[in-house]
């Protein structure tokens, strides 16, 4: 066991990370997904252990840093951050911005905390009994993830699963994943290594996110939740001019002890499943934290018990969001999906063997997300009144500053212009998505997950001499599929019960 | 894509350039003549001057990214080139995909492709219609062995045993190979050594992963390098027989398959590889740093380690083992692969279906438990597109010139009419002029990001970082 604590290049690119994370959490229409993404091509130089060292710190501050804007100006940074909004604004609003501030913040470290307690423990033994997994289980596991994720997108479960089938077949182009063969290239040699990865998710999250923010104040966002005057906040922030401040004490933390285990838990649990990411976590945890509380009515009006609890949720999901990607190599959410990516590019393969042959990278990750807690606390009480400005940044400056990343970043991955018409095209496919209403999460899920998903099903296939009945048979693949085809089931019922 | 010749040398000159330019502030016509002029002379006189890439087209962990990353410490801590080499894994479909890479990369000298036997047997298997000839063969570097193995514990103990299996059940012993690959002829050497027998082949991936198959059980047997043995040997696994002439003096348990009448002798050369076209003067030197490489103590002691033997081959002699191997490989059979299900078709067809269902009845969401309720105000932006409907016509437009900007940039990227910083510059100014209101404060904030992005940027990512823009 390393500790990279002491080292100060380790410490240089946690803060590094945690504070551009934290800068762009902050403001709106700027997520971490496109962030990481833009980052990763900026990574290739750096050793592996670095650069996963900063996008795991720019992965935990996006996700907190959302609550200063949405504390503050009811805006939420991230979409993880919404429920923030509920009760962390009226709080603010109401002459205690800095409780509502440090109450968020300190959930949110507690919340990272407790996942990092959760994946130190449990990372190891998964990735030991994932050895155990073989071709079909995992070809399973892989429908099962495509199951989940298409059950919890917000459109239909046949949408959901019409976008993750879209995944797959975009996956389909370049190299058979078991024979080499080349299929579906229609004459491009450049189509031979199939769409990366990087470059689809760059259109689909960065440029047709920045498309559609163009010509729409970033105030505007609030419209849908709050009844205020949505620019109000904008030209005269309720920046703590206040005199009731009031830090929270010990005591009251510790009254609030069994919310925080609650919602950590919640976070945790949301995060370990596939494909569901931190904007589930802090929803089901503030809905849990509503039912369960002694006052529920108090929810919305500036509730502490609803700022806990979403915000310990949304931090607790990144660390057991890593879980299933460092022992098995399956993202949990889509920034997770970029990650993998990043894993790959750096030539680490994760899985049981990153944990023999790897070991210090295992441990510079997961040190580094604890570290990144603790620095996005310190940083986050530090500056999060003057953090708030960055929301005034116009978007006219922000769209042509961070296209042009878009266009080097896919550029820089292979030095190659296709990737950059790829990175366009999937800009425009992702404007088309929206209009057609499909979600971009399934797709998402389904690209990264289509290449593992046909390289176990024709090793299954193989080791079978062909037979199909390996998938039903094996105990832990028939299980996978078993809950896949429950879930799908109990959606459909509850949805013709409801119509 | 225009201009492929023209891209490896640019960076180059336009280092050089890039002061000319300063001073010529926005005469790119002068510029990119200057660029054509003096590409060709600066590119000659000093290779390396950026990192070089060696691509390993296999998964880290196995043999040739662990043998890979030794060559490049040595070369890094006895300073053997003048610019950092860069290790980059492109794995996949037995080393095809990328030695497909590095074939079609810029012959500049800058991308270097290691990769063993497996490019001839690639060719041989139909996966790639090219062989040696589409590079320039820079060296031959190390050699090992080839060790049958089984999980420990097995209750294969020796390899007429098992080959005595697999001729009296044959296809029911399952043999981890990549289709087409060396550990897959390996197989097919064994079987054609031993009349009758026969294995059932799983394609499950590089060294490192063939080893979580075998300790999960999930396959019989399969064939490591002596050095992956080495590697995975405490992890459980035992090896039945070593396929090369003698024993192998670190493991003189192991018998030789000589030793129980199979004649088979299955090593491995890594090879060094650059694309075809890269001129004489960087191969040399490539050589000449990989000689040196071999050469030091450190790298004999690592390469003791590792159970490689230090072969060095590069000009005639390599050319001529080549031709020889290449004879061998051609005698093996290819086997016959099960047919595999066609699964472009069936996702296409399961989309297709999907999509249809999904337009027919797209109105009816999911139910809504009181935590679902607030999921659907997330899609906050397609929000604004229907409520803001009197700004709808404005942001109609500066959206579509937002995309028209971005399109021309592309385009003039690709075709590299201008120097990229300038372009990038160019692009920040006139789309933010589009979109911001113009006051002094915006308009002086727009500039400064520009000179960043354009300009900054460019010398970040060429300097610092290894990006060819």
């Amino acid at each position: 066991m390393t500790f990279d604590v002491i080292n100060p290049m380790f410490l240089w690119w946690t803060t590094l990370g945690v504070v551009l994370g934290v800068t762009v959490g902050c403001i709106p229409g700027l997520t971490g997904a496109m962030v990481i993404a833009l980052t990763l091509p900026l990574t290739f130089a750096m050793s592996p252990p670095d650069a996963l060292t900063l996008l795991v710190a720019i992965y935990v501050g996006s996700v907190s840093g959302g609550l200063i804007s949405a504390t503050l100006l009811n805006i939420p940074g991230t979409p993880a951050s919404l429920m923030t909004t509920l009760d962390g604004f009226p709080m603010a609003a109401g002459g205690r911005p800095k409780r509502a501030l440090s109450l968020g913040i300190a959930a949110s470290l507690a919340g990272g905390v407790f996942s990092w307690g959760v994946l130190t423990l449990l990372a190891e033994p998964m990735a030991v009994w994932s050895t155990k997994i073989g071709p079909p289980d995992m070809f399973s596991l892989v429908m099962l993830a495509l199951v989940l994720i298409a059950v919890i997108s917000r459109e239909s479960l046949t949408m959901g699963l019409f976008a993750g089938s879209l995944g797959l077949l975009f996956a389909m182009p370049g190299m058979h994943p078991a024979t080499g063969q080349t299929r579906l290239t229609f004459g491009f040699g450049e189509l031979n290594d199939g769409l990366r990865l990087l470059p689809v998710l760059i259109g689909l999250f960065a440029v047709s996110q920045l498309v559609k923010d163009v010509g729409v104040n970033a105030a505007v966002r609030s419209d849908d939740e709050g009844s205020q005057d949505p620019r109000a906040p904008v030209s005269s922030p309720v920046i703590a001019q206040n005199t009731a401040d009031i830090a929270p004490s010990f005591r009251e933390w510790f009254g609030a002890f069994p919310n925080l285990l609650r919602s950590s838990v919640i976070g945790t649990v949301v995060g370990i499943l596939p494909g569901v990411g931190a904007n589930i976590g802090s929803i089901l945890a503030y809905a849990t934290a509503r039912t369960q509380s002694a006052a529920p009515s108090d929810f919305g009006t500036g509730c502490e018990e609803g700022i806990i609890a979403s915000e310990a949720a949304n931090n607790a999901t990144v660390g057991g969001a890593l879980i299933p990607l460092i022992s098995l190599g399956i993202p949990g959410s889509v920034i997770d999906a970029i990650l993998l990516g990043a894993f790959v590019i750096h030539g680490l393969q994760p899985g049981p063997l990153l944990f023999q042959n790897n070991p210090e990278i295992v441990h510079t990750i997961t040190q580094s997300y604890l570290v990144a807690n603790i620095i996005m606390f310190g940083f986050m009480l530090l500056t999060a009144r003057w953090m708030v400005r960055l929301v005034q940044i116009p978007k006219g400056l922000l769209v042509p500053v961070v296209l042009t990343f878009c266009v080097l970043g896919s550029y820089a991955l292979a030095n190659r212009m296709f990737d950059v018409w790829v990175m366009v095209a999937f800009g425009g496919l992702g404007l088309l998505f929206d209009r057609l209403r499909i979600p971009t999460a399934p797709f998402v899920i389904g690209f990264v997950l289509s290449p593992i998903a046909e390289q176990n099903l024709c090793a299954a296939l193989m080791a079978s001499d062909g037979s199909w009945w390996p998938f039903v048979q094996e105990p832990v693949s028939a299980a996978f599929l078993g809950i896949s085809a429950i879930v799908c089931v109990l959606t459909l019922r509850r949805r013709r019960r409801t119509s | 894509m225009s201009g492929t010749h023209s891209l490896s040398g640019e960076s180059v000159g336009k280092i050089v350039l890039n002061d000319s330019c300063w001073l010529l502030d926005q005469r790119l016509w002068f510029g990119f003549l200057a660029a054509l002029i003096f590409t060709i002379p600066v590119r000659a006189a000093d290779y390396p001057s950026k990192p070089v890439k060696i691509v390993v087209p296999f998964a880290p962990g196995g043999g040739s990214d662990t043998f890979v990353r030794i060559v490049q410490a040595v070369v890094q801590n006895d300073g053997l080139l003048e610019k950092r080499l860069v290790v980059i894994n492109r794995p996949g479909a037995g080393g095809t995909i990328g030695s497909q890479f590095a074939k079609d990369a810029e012959p500049d000298g800058y991308t270097i492709l290691n990769l063993h036997d497996g490019i001839l047997s690639a060719r041989h298997a139909g996966q790639t219609e090219y062989g040696p000839e589409a590079f320039e063969a820079v060296a031959a570097t190390g050699r090992t062995g080839s060790m049958v193995c089984v999980k420990a514990g097995s209750r294969w103990t020796s390899l007429p045993q098992l080959l005595e299996a697999a001729r009296d059940q044959p296809n029911t012993i399952t043999f981890a190979a990549n289709l087409g690959a060396l550990s897959h002829f390996a197989g097919l050497k064994l079987e054609s050594a031993f009349a009758g027998a026969g294995f059932r082949y799983v394609p499950t991936g590089g060294g490192a992963k063939r080893f979580g198959d075998l300790i999960g059980e999930h396959v019989d047997v399969s064939v490591f390098a002596v050095a992956e043995y080495a590697q995975f040997k405490d992890g459980g696994l035992q090896a039945i027989a070593y396929l090369d002439e003698e024993r192998h003096p670190a493991f003189p348990d192991v018998r030789t398959a000589r030793e129980d009448d199979i004649d088979v002798v299955w090593d491995l050369i890594q090879y060094w590889w650059a694309p075809k076209g890269t001129p004489q003067h960087c191969v040399d030197r490539i050589v000449k740093m990989l000689r040196d490489a071999m050469e030091s103590a450190d790298m004999r002691q690592r390469l003791a380690e590792l159970m490689i033997e230090p072969l060095f081959l590069s000009g005639q002699p390599l050319q001529r083992e080549l031709l020889k191997r290449e004879v061998m490989i051609s005698q093996v059979g290819t086997g016959d692969p099960i047919e595999l299900p066609n699964t472009p078709l069936f996702v296409i067809v399961v989309t297709v279906l999907l999509g249809l269902f999904a337009s027919r009845r797209p109105q009816i969401p999911l139910p809504r438990s009181p935590s679902e309720i607030d999921l659907s105000s997330l899609a906050a932006p397609r929000q604004h597109a229907e409520s803001g409907n009197h700004e709808g016509f404005i942001a109609v437009r500066l959206r579509f010139t937002t995309v028209a900007l971005l399109l021309l940039f592309c385009l003039l990227f690709s075709l590299r009419i201008a120097p990229y910083w300038l372009l990038s510059t160019s692009f920040v100014l006139v789309l933010g002029a589009c979109l911001l209101t113009h006051n002094c404060r915006n308009m002086s904030a727009l500039f400064a990001a520009a000179v960043v992005v354009g300009p900054g940027c460019y010398y970040l990512l060429t300097e610092v970082l290894v990006i060819d823009i």
